[in-house]
Parts: structure tokens; sequence; C-alpha cells
């Protein structure tokens, strides 16, 4: 079965083309890099784009995948949760490409798609695991008990881990994606420069929040002068990383223990972290696999929706017309 | 040469058909009482009550704007899936010209407005031709003030902004509306069946509905 897969769900203009769930024929990511500008998403810049960018990045995907419309078997695209205006851009689309021509679509969540990553890419990643989905907007921590079969175990309170780097970065002075920012600056840092609190949220919680980390090191840096800052910014981001990422490891790792599992899989933008997937190397036990996807399945993509889309189609599922977008769509 | 025309760009969806430089079907939906997600179920229902399907299409024309944000974009999005899944060719047609060509009234000029929000005002001029309208003042946005000078001028003013405006003071009194709603979706068809005919035929990958206002959000600096 080919199916295309469709994302427009923030900043991100992708499409891309799957076989048979498994093989990726092409995964064509435009990253929105303007909003870089004004230090976060503008919902409506984001939009515009999507509207502009979309049957280009389309035609591209299909190209570079050697199909034709005609070829496919099926299509996919987000339908939640994310930015409601981006996400009608690709569903409004894709449902008129269904209109036209009968070809089934299915709407797929969107943090269902990250799951579909991990899968795409390592066969041996087996069913049922512990599955972390961690992004600018998501803190996840899943028991996936079968494919489409999920126990939400916990999430974020407050702030996702994406959103921390972030206004972290702002108050660093580091740039905008947060992310990959603060990792660059951490490579020259010292990680034990300043213990930041992790917080545990009670014993055997699996959920997060990252809203106090945050203003630990607003707190910290209040008193401190810019050329402190300065000197210190490598340390101080090293640092930062280090207590989001011991939380994201040490909660996956005893979800994966007490569950008995084996297997873990870890998605989301803030999977292509480093030192998130060094820790999780360092940490786990004799035995346990944790699988990242590459980094260009852990950013918002196609082939990860048409991936999930192939997955619901091939069970007939199929979604009509009528279906909406739904900005706070659960998994 | 049946040609379909769409227009989500205001708090009601509005569809219909054109053939041979007429508008043989137009529906539109009460205001708010469906959301922009319920267009494409709209376009079938329409299609079907006509006696049409897709394979009928020679064209497909939307309203490419000014109007909602939100809306142009999914109306667009709508016809551009239509046009590229079945290479027809895609016209863009102005949103305002669509409601001049709906007016009911008998005045020969008139200015056609829609409520942008934030107290402001879509509007563009039109003049009534043997057939039709053309446009005088371009798809433009200004206050109530700007609007309430041109009825000074003598336009007649219409179109769905005029609820909105009419709560400004000084506000010349107005006759409902001053046209008809139903007709707007085969408006756009008709008018879109003249640019295509005139070969003005829009490129699915580059083009953007017209937003006429611009986001400025703030920009970060370290």
């Amino acid at each position: 079965m080919l199916v295309l897969g469709v994302e427009t769900s923030c900043d991100e203009t992708a499409a891309g083309v799957v076989r048979n769930g498994r093989e990726i024929l092409s995964n064509i990511i435009l990253s929105q890099e303007i909003h870089a500008r004004y230090g976060g998403v503008v919902p409506e810049i984001a939009s515009r784009i999507h509207i502009t960018e979309l049957v280009g990045i389309i035609e591209k995907a299909l190209s570079q995948a050697g199909v034709a419309l005609d070829d496919l078997d099926g299509m996919a695209v987000t339908s939640g949760p994310g930015l409601v205006g981006c996400l009608l851009v690709g569903l409004s689309f894709v449902k008129s490409v269904h209109l036209a021509m009968g070809i089934p679509y299915y709407g797929v969540n969107h943090l269902e798609g990250h799951l579909f990553a991990g899968r795409l890419e390592h066969a041996p990643l087996q069913v049922p695991h512990v599955a972390l989905v961690a992004s600018g907007g998501h803190s996840n921590l899943y028991l996936v008990e079968d494919w489409g079969k999920y126990r939400l175990l916990g999430s974020t309170r407050d702030d996702a881990p994406g959103e921390a780097f972030d206004k972290v970065a702002k108050l660093l002075g580091l740039g905008y994606p947060g992310g990959p920012a603060i990792e660059k600056a951490a490579e020259v840092g010292d990680r034990k420069f300043i213990k930041f609190p992790r917080a545990q949220m009670g014993k055997d919680s699996y959920e997060f929040s990252f809203s106090g980390l945050k203003t630990a090191v607003s707190v910290y840096l209040q008193d401190k002068s810019p050329d402190f800052i300065a000197d210190q910014r490598g340390d101080l981001a090293a640092s930062f990383q280090e207590a989001i990422a011991d939380v994201l490891v040490r909660k996956t790792l005893a979800a994966a223990e007490n569950f008995g599992m084996v297997q873990v899989s870890i998605t989301g933008g803030v999977a292509r972290n480093r030192r998130l997937r060094e820790l999780f190397d360092e940490r786990k036990p004799i035995g346990a696999r944790v699988f990242f996807p590459s980094p260009a399945l852990c950013t918002d993509n196609g082939a990860m929706i048409a991936a999930c889309g192939d997955f619901h189609l091939a069970r007939g599922e199929r979604s009509g017309l009528e279906l909406n977008a739904v900005p706070y769509l659960e998994l | 040469m049946v040609i379909l025309g769409i227009d989500s760009s205001d708090d009601y969806l509005s569809v219909g058909l054109s053939s041979e430089g007429r508008i043989i079907f137009s529906r539109s939906s009460l205001p708010q009482a469906q959301g922009k997600t319920m267009l494409h179920t709209f376009i079938l229902s329409v299609l079907s009550q006509a006696g049409h399907k897709i394979s009928d299409l020679e064209g497909v024309a939307v309203a490419i704007g000014p109007g909602s944000f939100t809306g142009l974009r999914v109306g667009l999005a709508a016809a551009k899936g239509i046009c590229w899944a079945t290479k027809l060719p895609l016209a863009g047609v102005s949103s305002l010209m669509a409601i001049a060509h709906c007016a009911n009234i008998a005045a020969k000029e008139v200015v056609a407005v829609k409520d942008a929000r934030r107290e402001e005002f879509y509007f563009g001029g039109f003049t009534r031709l043997d057939r039709g309208y053309g446009q005088i003042i371009p798809d433009s946005i200004g206050s109530a003030g700007d609007i309430f000078a041109l009825a000074d001028k003598g336009y007649a003013l219409i179109g769905p902004g005029i609820e909105a405006l009419a709560k400004n003071p000084g506000c010349p009194t107005i006759s409902d509306g001053g046209y008809d709603r139903e007709g707007i979706g085969g408006a756009v068809a008709l008018l879109g069946e003249e640019r295509l005919k005139a070969g003005k035929v829009l490129d699915l990958a580059n083009s953007i509905p017209n937003y006429i206002r611009v986001p400025r959000p703030r920009e970060w600096k370290p």
C-alpha cells in the first residue's frame, strides 16, 4: 500500500510517501525558519506559509518517491493536535483530493504519528513498549500496549520540554529555536556547574513539570551581571540541559522497569538532543534497548503521518468529509 | 463549461455553479450555521442538488479575499486540492466583487463591505455595467469613517459588513445588507469563468489569498 502523508500542524510544512507502512520513499520537510525572528511560532505566519508552500511540497514528495497521484492507495493528514489555522490548510487540501478522486484518507493524531516514527526505522521495535513523545508542545509518556492501543502514563502539567528549551534560551540570550541553541552552547559547558531542580511530582509519578526549572534559571540569573552570564553561558546551558534530560530519562526508564518493558522508544523534536540520547545509553539497564528516530523523523514530518495512516487505513478505518481539525486532540 | 465557485471568506459558506456566462445554481449556509470545516460536505451537497459531479467541472473559482484569514485559506486549500487532483484550472475572484455582483438594490455605484474586525472594514467600490459590475475602488481596508465618506459621495453600501458598520455612530441608514447572500457562490463561479476565459489562471504552487492586512508580530531581541 502506498500512502501520502501530509503534516501542517505547526511550523513544518511537510509531506512524505511511505510504502507498506515501513519503507520511506520520500520525506520532504520545510521548516519555517522565519519564526526565529519572533522568538516563537506566530500562528498566522505559519498558516500563511502552509497555504503558499503545501502544493509544492506535496509535488516534491510524490516526484521524489517516483509516484503519481493515481498510484496512491490512501492519504493521511494530521487533524490534531496543533494550531487550528495550520491544521485546516492540510486537512482542507487532502479532503478535496479525496472528494475529487475518491482516494481514501485518514485524519491522523499527530502524537500517534510520532509513535509511528519510532516504528518506521526500527524493525526490531516491538509492542508492547514504553514510548516518550517529547517536543515543543508535548511531553507524553505512553505504554504502547499494541499499535493502536496506548495508555497515557503521564504528561506535562505546564511547559513541554521543547518550550522550556525555548524560554531558557531566551533568558540566556541564545537564539530560537532554543533546543539546538542550548545544545550547541552546552557543548563547551560544565553540566555540573549548578544543579537546577528536577521536579519529581511525587513518588512513582509519570507526570512532568518544567516551568519550575525555567523559573529556577530565571531566579538564579536575577543578581548575575551580563558579563557573568556571558562567561558562564555554556555552563548554564549544560546544567539546564542536564536537568531536563535527567528527568526525561529517569521517568521513562522507571516506567519501563515498572511495566517490565525492555524496549523504549523516544520520539519528537527533543529526541534529537544528543545529551538526552547519551544519558539514555548510559543509564539503560543491561538488555534494554532505547530507540531514537533519525533527526528528520524526530521533527514533524509527513512520513510518520503516512506510516500511521497506513496502519489505520489497512484496518479499514476511513475519515469522512466532515472531519474537523481538533487543536487539543488527545491520545 | 461548468465552473464551481467557492466562497468561505465570511461567516457563511457559499458554493455555486456557472455555465456559459450564467449562474446555474447557488447556495449559502446561514451565517455561523456551519464551521469552515463543513465546506467540503457543502460543496458535495451543492453539486448533487444541482445534478452535477466533480467530473462535469471544467474549472474552479475561489473567493481569494479579502476576508477571514482562516476562511480564505480553507477555501483556497480546498480549491487547490480539487484542481491539483483533477488538473482543472483555478481562478481567484475578489470576494468583494462577488458581493457587488449580488447587489439587489437599484444604485449604480456600490461599495461592498466586509467586517475586518478590530474596528476596520474591507471594502471595494464598483459601478454597474451593462453586464455585472466594474471595479472603480480597489479592494482596501479602512475605518468606518472611510466608508461613510464614500456613502456621502453617493455610493450605496452593501455586504455582510454592514451589520458591524451600523454599530458606529453617524452610520447612514442602510437597508438589509443590500445583497443576495444566496447568490455569492454562483457569482464567484461566474466571475471565475470570465477570468478563465481571459486566460487568468492561478498557479497552484504559488497562489496565496489576498489578505490585504499584514501581520506584524513584535520581533524578539536578545
